[in-house]
């Protein structure tokens, strides 16, 4: 059995000749795979000045026992759009920050909010997920 | 019917007995499926000064997809060159003098904020996205 699989190309390209980056699907690449997705709140505590910017955590679980790649969009405090990771919201550029940041290991997702600046309160940011079961690393 | 679906195995694996991290797709579980891609370059102002506030400019995709899609940004930055792409954007101190991109998604439309801290000209950044079909929920 030399050559077998299923492989799907993208319209208007001939799948027996054309390219991995012209085909939807072909079993001889891997494809990222959806573990789990859902949303958490986190409890922002007020800005006081002291200690570390990160005033929220969320731990979420996933039980793979590896560090996952995965995906992560926070709302923040003034604005109705998801922010992706890392991201700062755009309305707080002005000494002050929120963004949200997330990192994984073998147990965890850790995603966090990190904030500075006076007059701050506190608050709740939501992050949105997506942890895949492939490895961030090897 | 208790047990259905398509699963492929890595080679060297037995798709009977393999574990989930030992395949390449399997109907068991969600993917990625993208709604659409695209590229292009944005003229930025420059900084208004040394160390910020930044230049600034928006460029806005409509998805109209009437919900939060899952997406990934990637752009360069004044202090790359145009072939390196980042998903991640120097901050500056306080988030007053950022270069690159921040990103955004709501139920219409993908934001893309760009920044140059450049003071001394308008300078362009280049970006490439990917909008999923895959709900944010």
């Amino acid at each position: 059995m030399g050559d077998y699989g299923i492989k799907i190309s993208k319209p208007g390209y001939d799948i027996k000749t054309t390219g991995l980056q012209n085909q939807v699907f072909n079993s001889s690449a891997n494809s990222l795979k959806i573990w789990m997705t859902g949303s958490s709140n986190i409890s922002v505590a007020a800005w006081d000045g002291s200690g570390s910017n990160e005033k929220g955590t969320v731990d979420i679980t996933h039980s793979l026992g590896y560090a996952p790649f995965y995906l992560c969009y926070f709302k923040l405090k003034h604005a109705t759009k998801l922010w992706l990771q890392d991201s700062l919201d755009i309305s707080m550029l002005t000494g002050n920050y929120i963004d949200g940041r997330a990192y994984s290991n073998n147990t965890n997702l850790h995603c966090g909010i990190w904030v500075n600046g006076n007059n701050l309160d506190a608050w709740t940011a939501t992050v949105y997920y997506l942890i895949f079961i492939d490895k961030a690393i090897t | 019917m208790t047990n259905y679906g398509i699963k492929v195995s890595q080679t060297g694996n037995d798709v009977k007995t393999a574990n989930k991290e030992n395949l390449v797709f399997s109907s068991k579980y969600d993917t990625l499926k993208l709604f659409s891609n695209g590229s292009g370059s944005q003229s930025v102002p420059a900084a208004t000064a040394p160390y910020g506030p930044s230049g600034t400019a928006t460029v806005e995709i409509t998805h109209n997809l009437g919900y939060t899609p899952a997406f990934i940004v990637f752009c360069t930055s004044i202090w790359r060159d145009s072939t390196k792409f980042s998903p991640y954007a120097y901050k500056g101190v306080g988030g007053i003098s950022p270069d690159g991109g921040f990103y955004a998604v709501d139920t219409t439309k993908l934001y893309i904020h760009l920044y140059n801290g450049d003071p001394n000209g308008a300078r362009t950044i280049y970006y490439r996205y990917h909008i999923y079909y895959n709900e944010l929920a």
